[in-house]
């Protein structure tokens, strides 16, 4: 019995072996495109909690990528991109420790305990030929099993990134705002998003960038309005939705809203708004209400 | 092995795991040692937002702001009336504010500089934002204090208060 768990040991340790042996080999066959991974997945995103420049959608992120790209097209190795990195941002920068120093004393360790533990606990029980095989065969595949898992401690960032939700807009809407910060029309989705699920105060912070990026943009005017009202921020989205009509003197539903906070407000140039909205739009479904606020019967 | 043997063994090998991880730890909150304190600041050279080019180097002023910023960052805003009153309480040969436009698009990044009022100085732009890389900057907006030998004699995450600035600077440059 003791001889065949001796041989199970020592074939699931050639196994390890032969797999890792296989899985190096293999990962010489990559892309660019896969080296840039290779490399941005040992980096820790400094801007993110715990995630790596590989997997992070974060500006920061983002250029850090470009620069491995072009460390590598410019022929430095990955361990030369590392150092690199590790002068701008310091050790925390990595996210696996440093194969030097006392870095590599750490990935050493149980390299070393594990064998040594085997041979204490031989001795310890005074086993003979077959218990001594069997703590082998066991030390091998520790050892082969943290070698392939300093190898390819990738792997578990591709299996997070792989669980990542896919099925929250928001959250995809934000990833891809942090991916190209300057694109307004996501920004406007986005803002558009948290609104729908009653988010107000983050969509007008969302919005309000899109309108400092395109300032004359009549929809991202109007929905960054439209969120601070809902946030009771009335008197921040009137200056707004001023611009807006300046820009479009005929949008409809601006002239409704900046026309209702008027109202609201005992202003009569509100209900001049609103007549001008009911001219504009007849048909809108919100005629009948403005009509109402216009004669006040609504009020009282 | 005997009882007393594993009575030695234990708390060796506990201590040098001990050593190990606090080594790693202490290893880890190192500071970076580039763009830091005292370290000679990385190049700084590109095509400015109105399209000349800028290189730090020829910036003559004994201490240098670099500011790094972007159109989408809203504390960015916050700080420009900040460095804006530095820059004009100083004469030009002691203190120069100079921007870097980062991660931006070189459109919004005019527009946001002329609304803001950061146009008030020159900006280099940094649109795949390399140089916030090369300078190690961890998130925008981000500032350092570089000396007319290009030493950077400080640092500053997030938006620069009046506080700081007034503090920092004082001793280096004379209003």
């Amino acid at each position: 019995m003791r001889r065949w768990l001796a041989w199970a040991g020592m074939l699931a340790a050639i196994a390890f072996a032969v797999f890792g042996l296989w899985s190096a080999a293999a990962a010489q066959r990559t892309t660019p495109a896969d080296d840039v991974r290779s490399v941005a997945t040992t980096l820790r995103c400094p801007t993110c909690t715990a995630e790596s420049v590989a997997d992070s959608t974060a500006p920061m992120a983002t250029s850090m990528r470009t620069t491995v790209e072009e460390k590598l097209a410019a022929g430095e190795s990955p361990d030369e991109i590392r150092a690199w990195f590790v002068e701008r941002y310091g050790q925390q920068v990595l996210l696996q420790p440093p194969q030097h120093g006392i870095g590599l004393a750490l990935w050493l360790l149980p390299l070393v305990v594990a064998p040594a533990t085997a041979w204490l606990v031989v001795r310890a029980r005074g086993g003979g030929r077959p218990a001594r095989w069997l703590a082998g065969g066991a030390a091998c595949t520790i050892v082969v099993g943290a070698w392939f898992a300093f190898e390819h401690d990738q792997w578990g960032a591709d299996r997070a990134a792989a669980a990542a939700p896919v099925a929250d807009p928001v959250g995809a809407l934000g990833r891809a705002v942090e991916e190209t910060p300057g694109d307004v029309e996501l920004r406007l989705a986005l803002g558009r998003a948290l609104g729908d699920s009653g988010r107000h105060v983050e969509a007008a912070e969302h919005l309000q960038a899109a309108t400092r990026l395109e300032p004359r943009n009549p929809s991202a005017l109007y929905l960054t309005a439209f969120s601070l009202a809902r946030a009771d921020r009335q008197a921040d989205a009137e200056p707004l939705l001023e611009r807006l009509l300046d820009v479009a003197p005929e949008h409809a539903e601006g002239l409704l809203l900046l026309g209702t906070i008027r109202h609201q407000q005992g202003d009569p140039a509100g209900d001049e708004l609103l007549r001008r909205f009911l001219e504009v739009a007849p048909d809108h479904p919100a005629a009948d209400q403005a009509e109402s606020m216009v004669n006040g019967d609504e009020r009282g | 092995m005997t009882a007393g043997g594993w009575r030695t063994f234990i708390p060796v090998a506990v201590l040098v795991a001990v050593l190990a991880v606090a080594g790693y730890v202490v290893a880890a909150v190192n500071e970076p040692t580039n763009a830091a304190s005292g370290e000679t600041a990385p190049t700084l050279r590109g095509e400015g937002l109105d399209g000349e080019p800028l290189d730090l180097t020829e910036v003559t002023a004994d201490v240098v702001l670099v500011n790094f910023w972007a159109s989408w960052c809203p504390p960015c805003e916050q700080e420009v009336d900040v460095l804006l009153e530095a820059e004009r309480r100083y004469p030009d040969d002691q203190l120069a504010v100079l921007g870097v436009n980062s991660q931006d698009e070189r459109g919004n990044a005019q527009r946001a500089a002329e609304e803001w009022g950061a146009d008030g100085y020159r900006n280099v732009f940094d649109g795949d934002g390399h140089i916030a890389v090369d300078w190690g900057v961890v998130g925008l907006p981000e500032t350092f204090v570089v000396d007319a030998d290009g030493k950077v004699l400080a640092r500053h995450k997030g938006p620069v208060t009046r506080e700081w600035l007034n503090e920092t600077l004082d001793g280096l440059v004379s209003s």
